[in-house]
């Protein structure tokens, strides 16, 4: 009876083994038809040149995270963590692209088709590693390894440029990276994030070592920037309009006194803010970023200390 | 302001509150700025201003002293406008937020901030006012004639209210990437930047005091009923209107500074009655300075314990924690009153059927139930194979989730002869999904089983609770409710406060939360479907008693009710349908209040065609608002749960007003009601 059971596990394993998504994809000459339903991935996808069927959240994908490089032809699924799973089934992916965020409904995308999850943000925090290696993952699963190694090139071009165009004095300032959430509270964006490991790859020091959740951000309150207050600050768009209108430097609509024109970086001027950029994304965003930094024209630091 | 009646045992709680925050003034002034400071420096500090360019400087005059300042004028404002309210409509719950009027400019702001962004930034105010105007235009259009009834008026602010925010929720749902903002401002975060925000709630605060302490002696007629007011020679409706507007702004200005800021409005009043404020202006200015001191102490208390981490906690949130416990301490001392049976006109069916027509009711009900089914299963048609896989379960879901709420709801509201039990009001489905995810997070091992249990325990402990502070005022409907808000109260601030952590954890109990049947299975469906089927069998031996029950206690005995061992086995099954249903569709419906009112309102009255006419009403609501969930705006879902508070709003409102236009008789026992509530305080 034990050597029955035992028979019975190894053959179950067995199986599994045989029909894991890896071991089937191999065997095709065709390039497999992918869905994801992650932004970041999503937007690897269109870098690589793929053909991406479907998207989820179609209108929100492009205002947040697309240039008007979505094709106007992906049909809409939904909601990211909910999408529809009788369009879905009609589009008859061979394969369904996710993130260990979707977890809760793999079970249920299993039933349409083969998911593979792909995991930018782990808990070694090292996202942009991480998106590189799933850009190579992804061009030779879709049998674009030409594109995956132009586009990882690219990349490492923007960031090697953006380290080596850093003046000593910049390369002395501390930066902390945010987004304005409203007028009061930010998203600040630490170790273990897209944006700062950007920073990292690129030679620039985040000055912000307080802790940060799972994608390496953590929602603060305006008044803890003050906690260095020799620090440079990277504004990352899109800007509140109330936020905007406090960083204007003419003040003709009366004097609207707030923390945050009293910050020491924006009072001596050491902000600048960049452009959108999709924070959860991969390495196209990792790229656009290193590409806005330079552009931006980082503030220098004249202070002795460090 | 001299009042006898206020002595020193009752002032307590204010003296307390006081000296507590002065003492957490004192704790965080000296941490800033880093040296133990006096109340001169303090002083000097507020009065000269900036004190220069330093970190902890611009920390002290930019952010912790406007902070100080907006949590004590938002908290006066609200008790403020929460006592105005109470005593111009003589009706105890009453509160903008209980009313809705609070979810109506927070669904205005967000619309607007979807729409016109550029527009919310200028005119926050305006558009907070609006949605709050719109709200009570509302409440009043529906509660119409039957105003005065304080459990009509309440019913119907919490059926707005629990709509308006169910819409805010599916629009938070759709478009989550654009509302960032918003859910940092809902949870009624009092952080400023500078002391815009002081400068721009003060004269709208200050011209609704004005107003109203000048009608004061029209505000104290009004308490005594609009009979009198009139015989005395005010204008009711005009004074009543004039001294609304004006709590009606002050709130909507609160709101566009802060957010929502639930629990202070409705519990400062009461406290400030419970301590003995009886005339109208000490009432007013002991209420605002109860509202002050709950939400200055939960802002300063939450800076002083966390330091640093305190900008992640919302303080509206957290004032629930402090408030709601005094709220049971202090109705635990009031004096308690036998409420009548008239008091509660909807407890009586309109109408009195025969058993035949009853009958054929039910079979009406049922017919309505089996058409939603096949409409839910088969439209759009897509197949045989993919109805069975992808719709089945997510039907057999709704259905078992409607028909087990509906159930709850009839054996709560006759076991405590109380039209407004449910286990929504009673706080009993908040108690399941506290359990639950208090489960999920202490033992991250615990499958579905574990979570379950969590669940049961954590409705039963609610349900204790609810009827261990209810009995005290003999079941009354009012001090029911307020029970059931406290506990409410006590919960979300709970959730919130994990929410506010940024668990990773979160998208897990949000999903839980909002009340989707996406995920279900088959597999899934298994556990829930046999605790309602236990739940079931208990209650129906149980049908026979409900129907001596709502009678009282008393005549309950005389007619050889085993008492304790009744009222314990319905208990148990109400709980065992509450997680049942919470489980598969999550805490928030609206179907376990209506369903059995709605089953009244067509004429089932008596204990088993009302229990079988509600579980059939309640798995029609939900069946059909899974369905609109899942088509409305396809390719995009929104959850069964807030959906079936709009669909089970729209159909309780039908019913309700169908029923008043055919039965006349209902409205006529308004008038002693009236005299009743006002006799309440």
């Amino acid at each position: 009876m034990r050597r029955f059971i035992l028979a019975a596990v190894a053959g179950l394993f067995l199986c599994q083994h045989l029909v894991s998504p890896r071991a089937e994809l191999a065997d095709t000459d065709q390039p497999p038809r992918v869905i994801s339903l992650d932004w970041g991935l999503t937007s690897t996808l269109l870098a690589l040149g793929a053909a991406v069927p479907a998207i989820a959240e179609k209108k929100s994908y492009a205002d947040w995270v697309g240039d008007g490089q979505a094709p106007a032809t992906a049909v809409d699924l939904g909601l990211r963590l909910a999408p529809d799973m009788e369009r879905l089934r009609e589009l008859q992916p061979d394969l369904i692209l996710i993130t260990p965020q979707f977890s809760s409904i793999e079970p249920r995308l299993n039933l349409v088709a083969k998911t593979r999850s792909f995991a930018t943000f782990t808990p070694d925090r090292t996202p942009l590693a991480n998106a590189t290696e799933i850009t190579r993952q992804l061009g030779q699963m879709l049998h674009l390894d030409h594109n995956a190694v132009q586009l990882i090139a690219q990349s490492t071009a923007a960031l090697d440029a953006l380290r080596e165009t850093a003046t000593p004095a910049q390369k002395a300032c501390e930066f902390l990276m945010v987004n304005f959430v409203d007028d009061t509270h930010v998203r600040v964006f630490g170790n273990g994030s897209l944006y700062g490991d950007v920073l990292k790859a690129a030679g620039i020091r985040n000055a912000w070592t307080r802790p940060t959740n799972f994608w390496g951000y953590g929602t603060a309150s305006l008044n803890a920037l003050l906690r260095q207050p020799e620090a440079g600050l990277l504004i990352v768009g899109p800007v509140p309009l109330d936020v905007q209108r406090q960083l204007q430097p003419d003040r003709s609509l009366g004097a609207s006194d707030t923390l945050l024109d009293r910050l020491p970086a924006v009072q001596a001027g050491r902000y600048r803010v960049l452009p959108a950029i999709w924070s959860f994304g991969g390495l196209p965003e990792a790229t656009a970023l290193a590409k806005a930094l330079m552009a931006a024209d980082l503030p220098e630091c004249d202070h002795e200390k460090s | 302001m001299k009042n006898p009646e206020f002595s020193i045992l009752k002032v307590w709680p204010l003296a307390a509150l006081g000296g507590v925050l002065l003492y957490l003034v004192f704790g965080n002034v000296s941490t800033i700025l880093g040296a133990p400071i006096s109340l001169a420096t303090i002083f000097e500090a507020a009065m000269v201003g900036p004190m220069g360019d330093s970190a902890p400087a611009l920390q002290f005059s930019y952010v912790y002293l406007p902070q100080l300042v907006i949590s004590l004028l938002c908290g006066a404002g609200l008790g403020f406008a929460g006592a105005v309210f109470q005593q111009t409509l003589l009706n105890p719950l009453a509160s903008p937020a209980t009313l809705g009027v609070s979810s109506g400019a927070q669904l205005a702001l967000t619309v607007a901030l979807l729409l016109a962004p550029e527009f919310h930034a200028n005119h926050a105010f305006a558009i907070a006012l609006t949605g709050s105007c719109l709200a009570w235009g509302v409440v009043a259009l529906l509660a119409g004639r039957r105003l005065e009834d304080p459990l009509t008026l309440v019913l119907t602010g919490m059926i707005v209210s629990f709509t308006l925010a169910a819409i805010t929720t599916c629009l938070f749902v759709l478009k989550d990437s654009y509302l960032n903002s918003m859910f940092i401002w809902g949870a009624g975060d009092l952080t400023q930047n500078g002391w815009n925000g002081t400068a721009f709630l003060l004269p709208k605060l200050a011209l609704g005091a004005i107003v109203v302490l000048t009608l004061s002696r029209q505000l104290s007629l009004l308490g005594l009923g609009s009979d009198v007011a009139r015989s005395a020679g005010v204008s009711a409706g005009l004074s009543r209107t004039i001294l609304l507007s004006a709590a009606i702004l002050m709130s909507a200005a609160i709101t566009a500074t802060v957010g929502i800021i639930a629990f202070v409005g409705l519990a400062a009043p009461h406290i400030a009655r419970m301590m003995g404020a009886r005339c109208v202006v000490p009432q007013l200015l002991c209420a605002a300075v109860m509202g002050a001191l709950l939400l200055g102490v939960a802002d300063q208390g939450l800076q002083f314990a966390l330091q640093d981490l305190a900008s992640f906690l919302p303080a509206g949130a957290l004032a629930g924690l402090l408030g709601a416990p005094l709220l049971l301490y202090l109705m635990m001392k009031m004096s308690t009153r036998r409420p009548e049976l008239d008091d509660t006109p909807m407890l009586r069916a309109p109408v009195n059927h025969g058993t035949a027509i009853q009958v054929r009711i039910i079979a009406g009900l049922g017919v309505l139930l089996v058409l939603c089914l096949v409409i839910a299963l088969s439209v759009p048609w897509s197949g045989l194979d993919a109805i069975s896989v992808w719709r089945l379960p997510r039907v057999a879901a709704a259905l078992l989730a409607g028909c087990a709420l509906g159930c709850a709801g009839c054996l709560a509201q006759r076991l405590i002869g109380n039209p407004m039990a449910s286990p929504e009001s009673m706080g009993i489905s908040a108690g399941a999904i506290t359990g639950t995810i208090a489960v999920m997070l202490l033992l991250p091992m615990a499958e579905a089983a574990g979570q379950t249990i969590g669940a049961l325990l954590g409705s039963l402990l609610v349900f204790a609770a609810v009827l261990y502070f209810g009995r005290r005022q003999s079941f009354d409907p009012r001090s029911l409710i307020l029970v059931g808000i406290a506990i409410t109260a006590l919960a979300d601030a709970l959730i919130l406060v994990f929410f506010a952590t940024g668990d990773p954890r979160l998208g897990e109990v949000l999903a839980l939360s909002s009340g989707s049947t996406y995920r279900i299975t088959f597999d899934t469906l298994f556990l829930p479907a046999g605790i309602s089927v236990l739940g079931l069998v208990l209650a129906l031996p149980t049908l026979r008693w409900l129907e001596i029950l709502p009678l009282g206690a008393v005549t309950g005995r005389s007619l050889g009710l085993p008492l304790a061992s009744a009222r314990f086995l319905i208990i148990l099954a109400t709980s065992l349908l509450t997680v049942a249903a919470t489980l598969l569709i999550g805490p928030i419906s609206f179907v376990g209040l209506a369903a059995p009112h709605i089953a009244r309102a067509l004429g089932l009255r008596s204990a088993v065609t009302q229990f079988a006419g509600s579980a059939l009403a309640g798995g029609a609501v939900i069946v059909f608002a899974d369905f609109i969930g899942r088509q409305m705006a396809r390719p995009y879902e929104l959850p069964a749960g807030l959906l079936s508070i709009l669909v089970g709003a729209i159909v309780f409102v039908a019913v309700l007003s169908f029923s008043r236009l055919f039965c006349p008789g209902m409205i006529k026992r308004q008038d002693t009601s009236v005299r009743q509530g006002a006799a309440v305080d």
